[in-house]
């Protein structure tokens, strides 16, 4: 197939001859005297080794195994290992080259005069892009140096290719690489993949043995090109690759190049006229022989390696180093209406480079292209670039990244319709041998992995306060009670009575209750809640009323207190301490709580007894002087018959005395004794 | 008074003088004071927590005094204590009916009706509250606290600023106020309202733990680490604080440290989906895409609702080339609310 040129480019005039070296071991007598036989076998090596290695062209992978072999025996000549890693370099294992240069340079720093650029070659290969500056940087020859002007371009560029691959492999593109196995590949070189666009049949370029020819090439000792091709199985997998046969493949090299859109036309390369496209039909189920594409497309020497249609499978994209004046340098892509008659057109600056331009494939939306360079940003060889055409104009090409793109060349990319699968042909460690056909998947964009937060923001909601406002206690006035109870009996016969007995609030001037005495026991019991002013006035008909006062402020203390009643006869005569008449301290104004009592002696005047005459009475104790205590209590005698006449009681039946001091109940002795003496008396004089 | 019943001891044939005694005592006590007692009875067993006691008095207070506005207002407050919420909202109603005017029915009828999901009822009643007083700061944060929920943060913001204005040392509506600058993108002022909150309350824990987030959202990871550690040393076994700085450290790019945090939060609680779905995410971020989809894959266990956890699983799936079961996850995500699961299925080929 057309070749790449895998440019080492600065081996020529390499230093064969073995440097004396402190470290280096010379493969002479002296060193292996104890082992003649196997020096001859190594010497034998090193001679066929370097046959190879010294042909024009040089047959780096043919010389290889000898110096290998020749390697067991002394692996400590420096010039044997800068020749083992020079061949590395310019084979598909190029990443191996490193050790063995590494080792000739610390044997012999000066073995070869471009050792350090070759060991950044090998630092470059590997990826290993900071310490491949360093090493290119140490190779650059110093300026005015007889024709380093080249040299210096060359470092300088890959210098900036290692930079690139530092920036690319840094923000890495994500995809899946995989070898499509053992039913493609082969252990000799596969590559050039052509897809249908949906990835049903693979078709590639394959230099295995059993080919049309089955023979090899003189020139590079490999066998010679054919076209293969496998099919996608109901499984998913690769079926077996078959050749393609005799129709499009010859006994010299045939390549596949592109499918057409409608799967109808094949191009291929063949290798006439400086290396042409051709394209063969398909004819039912069989492909024609290959025919040229002209000379519109193929120049006469011209070198024509690459090329695609576009979806309208007129447009023809192909690479070509032809074209004078408006070739850009190299090979560069050009299209052309392959049914018109107009010229090729060049793609212009922002696509070619005056570097090589190679493997064009253009994507099934018609308007994206994928080609390799060793221009752009490329981190080492041919890089796989993709331009968008949009407003007029080709977008600037964006490298495809690391891991597609490689230090060495990744070229002969092409993609699936769906755009999720590239194919394309690399060297890497999971080949089965040479270069291999692998399938990326591209992953796209990182998929961004999402994180959940738990963030309380409510602080309400992350450390509840709770706050029930409740409302408060109201404020109660005691419960407590007096228990007030006794018997109600007859004064003179001591029998019991069932007297009526009414309970007043003298304060609000209301009866709170009417109850009675039990009639067969007399007794009686009455709670009396304190905080009240009670007037409790036991009545029966024939009798005259009992009147008492119990005071109980609020809060007063439960007590018992047996009251024993006896009633007496309204006979004249009779009298009876009205017990719930008050008068303000020390005058003989009425206070109002006196007025339920005089309401009863109203009532008990004008109702019940209508002719009942009697005399009011006021009574002191003995404190003060008598005189005054007898006007006291003579005036607060009249105001209770003043009350009673002002109320329509007759004032012919009414008396009024003033007895101060002089008729006391009890003994002046006590407190209790002058309360009890302080008092109104109600007496019967008449009926 | 007229009420008052008296008995007369004795008057049944029969009875001993002490069993009239006895009569005589326990049903003399004053109707009204009686429906006082058990109100006051009720007052002090709510405050010693004995709400189901409190409630019997209440209820005893209210059969005797059918009027009595506190004893339905505090029946009502022992109901929302014993989580009885319609029960509650109803004698916060009769009370409101007997004084109108009393911001407490109000409030507490608004607690109730919050407590039982009525947002749009419990927001106007503690707009009432606001009304009747207007300098009972709780009212304005309680309204602020229920528009910040339902995503009026403009409404919100004005609440708790007026809370702030009724109460400088409000410590909770600053630090609900932040939350609710950082909900309008306004982290800066965030920042400052948690800080203010702090300064308040420096037992308030939580600002420190949503001041971290806002420095973190803030892009000042140094900040927020040093907020997350501040309060992982004053909380060391809260796994929330774990899961915070967890996330600091992954944004930080500190997946190793991350992991640490997200397996101690685990170590506290070991059914943490978030940290479990988390840590996947750290995983997938040191490319141990096993570990990723075992986490992910328990946190489903745990929530087998979590889009978020498939949605990662998916991730680490399509690196494990199980591309069938990423798609099976995304589009699982996708069908509970993350769209991305859908472009990642379409983008990723899912058929």
């Amino acid at each position: 197939m057309h070749k790449l040129r895998y440019t080492l480019g600065l081996t020529a005039g390499l230093m064969l001859a073995f440097s004396a070296s402190a470290q280096s071991v010379e493969f002479t007598k002296d060193q292996f005297s104890d082992n003649k036989d196997g020096l001859k076998t190594a010497l034998k090596d090193l001679k066929q080794g370097d046959e190879w290695y010294q042909s024009d062209p040089p047959r780096f992978e043919q010389a290889l195994p000898h110096y290998l072999a020749a390697q067991e025996l002394n692996p400590n000549n420096a010039l044997l290992n800068f020749k083992i890693g020079h061949c590395y370099l310019n084979s598909p294992y190029k990443s191996k080259a490193l050790p063995y240069l590494q080792k000739a340079y610390k044997l012999d720093a000066v073995v070869d005069a471009r050792i350090r650029y070759m060991i950044g070659r090998g630092l470059h290969l590997n990826a290993r892009w900071q310490e491949a500056i360093a090493e290119y940087k140490a190779a650059m020859p110093a300026p005015g140096t007889k024709n380093s002007t080249a040299l210096q371009n060359d470092i300088q560029k890959k210098i900036r290719e290692c930079e690139s691959g530092l920036v690319l492999q840094k923000n890495a593109t994500r995809a899946f690489i995989d070898n499509v196995g053992a039913t493609v590949n082969s252990p000799f070189a596969d590559y050039g993949p052509v897809i249908t666009a949906d990835e049903s049949v693979l078709l590639f370029t394959s230099r295995r043995e059993g080919g049309v020819g089955d023979d090899k090439d003189p020139d590079s000792g490999g066998y010679f090109e054919d076209i293969w091709q496998s099919v996608k199985g109901a499984d998913g997998k690769w079926q077996p690759a078959r050749n393609l046969g005799e129709t499009v493949n010859t006994k010299g090299h045939d390549a596949v190049v592109a499918l057409a859109p409608d799967g109808q036309r094949l191009i291929t390369y063949v290798e006439d006229s400086g290396g042409d496209i051709h394209q063969a039909e398909l004819q039912g189920t069989t492909w024609r022989k290959p025919q040229t594409l002209g000379r519109r497309v193929n120049g006469g020497q011209s070198h024509e390696p690459s090329a695609a249609y576009a979806p309208n499978g007129r447009m023809l994209y192909f690479v070509s180093n032809g074209g004078g004046e408006g070739n850009r340098g190299g090979h560069d892509i050009w299209r052309i209406d392959i049914e018109g008659k107009g010229k090729a057109e060049n793609l212009g600056s922002v696509i070619n480079t005056p570097y090589d331009e190679d493997g064009i494939f253009v994507h099934p939306d018609g308007k994206t292209i994928y080609f390799s360079s060793q221009g752009h940003n490329s981190m080492g060889g041919f890089d796989t670039f993709k331009s968008v055409w949009q407003n007029g104009q080709w977008s600037k090409p964006e490298n495809l990244g690391w891991p597609i793109n490689t230090p060495d060349d990744d070229v002969f990319f092409v993609l699936s319709a769906s755009g999720r699968h590239g194919y394309y042909a690399s060297s890497r460690d999971d080949s089965q041998g040479s270069r291999d056909i692998y399938m990326i998947t591209f992953l796209g964009p990182e998929k961004p992995p999402v994180l959940s937060a738990e963030e309380p923001l409510l602080a309400s909601r992350a450390a509840p306060v709770r706050q029930t406002l409740l409302a408060p206690a109201v404020p109660i006035a005691t419960a407590q009670v007096t228990i007030l109870k006794g018997t109600v009996t007859d004064a003179d016969t001591k029998k019991p009575i069932d007297a009526t007995i009414e309970l007043v609030d003298n304060t609000l001037n209301q009866n709170i209750a009417t109850f009675g005495s039990n009639a067969s026991t007399g007794r009686y019991l009455v709670s009396l809640p304190s905080g009240v002013n009670y007037g409790i006035v036991v009545r029966k008909e024939g009798y005259l009323f009992h009147s008492e006062n119990f005071d109980l402020p609020a809060g007063a203390a439960f007590s018992e207190v047996v009251k024993d009643i006896p009633l007496k006869k309204l006979d004249v005569g009779a009298k009876v301490v009205l017990n719930n008449i008050f008068f303000d301290f020390d005058k003989a104004t009425l206070r109002k709580e006196s007025t339920a009592e005089l309401e009863r002696i109203v009532q008990l005047m004008t109702t019940e007894y209508p002719s009942l005459r009697i005399e009011i009475s006021g009574h002191t104790d003995n404190v003060g002087k008598a005189v005054y205590n007898q006007d006291l209590s003579q005036r607060r005698a009249k105001a209770v018959v003043d009350y009673l006449t002002g109320k329509g009681v007759p004032a012919s039946r009414l008396t009024s005395a003033g007895y101060g001091d002089t008729q006391p109940v009890a003994p002046n002795t006590t407190k209790q004794g002058q309360a009890l003496n302080r008092r109104t008396e109600f007496k019967v004089l008449g009926k | 008074m007229k009420q008052f019943l008296f008995l007369i001891g004795g008057l049944a044939a029969g009875f001993t003088a002490q069993a009239q005694t006895d009569t005589v005592r326990a049903s003399t006590l004053p109707p009204a004071q009686l429906a006082e007692k058990y109100y006051n009875s009720g007052v002090a067993k709510f405050n010693n927590k004995s709400y189901q006691a409190a409630l019997q008095d209440f209820d005893k207070a209210l059969s005797v005094k059918k009027d009595f506005t506190p004893a339905y207002y505090n029946r009502a407050a022992t109901r929302y204590e014993l989580k009885q919420y319609a029960p509650a909202v109803q004698d916060y109603n009769e009370a409101i009916r007997l004084d109108p005017n009393s911001f407490t029915a109000w409030y507490g009828r608004a607690q109730a009706e919050q407590a039982q999901g009525q947002a749009a009822e419990a927001e106007k009643d503690y707009g009432k509250v606001t009304e009747l007083k207007p300098d009972y700061a709780v009212a304005w944060y309680d309204r602020g606290a229920l528009r910040f929920e339902k995503g009026d943060y403009q409404a919100a913001l004005g609440d708790f600023t007026q809370a702030i204005k009724v109460d400088s040392k409000y410590a909770y509506a600053w630090h609900d106020r932040a939350s609710t600058q950082r909900q309008l993108g306004n982290m800066a002022a965030a920042i400052n309202d948690y800080t203010e909150a702090l300064r308040h309350n420096p037992d308030l824990h939580v600002a420190l733990l949503n001041r971290a987030a806002a420095k973190r959202r803030n892009k000042d990871l140094q900040g927020a680490l040093a907020d997350y550690n501040d309060y992982l040393r004053r909380r060391s076994d809260d796994p929330v604080g774990y899961l915070g700085r967890g996330t600091a450290r992954y944004e930080a790019k500190d997946y190793k440290g991350a992991i640490e945090d997200l397996s101690h939060a685990l170590k506290l609680k070991p059914d943490y989906a978030l940290a479990l779905n988390n840590r996947a995410a750290a995983y997938l971020k040191q490319e141990n895409y096993k570990a990723a989809a075992d986490d992910a894959s328990a946190a489903l266990k745990i929530n087998p609702q979590y889009a978020e956890a498939y949605l990662n699983r998916g991730h680490a799936r399509e690196m494990l080339r199980d591309a069938g079961g990423a798609c099976q996850d995304w589009r699982r995500a996708a069908e509970l609310g993350l769209e991305s699961g859908t472009s990642y299925a379409a983008a990723s080929g899912c058929e």
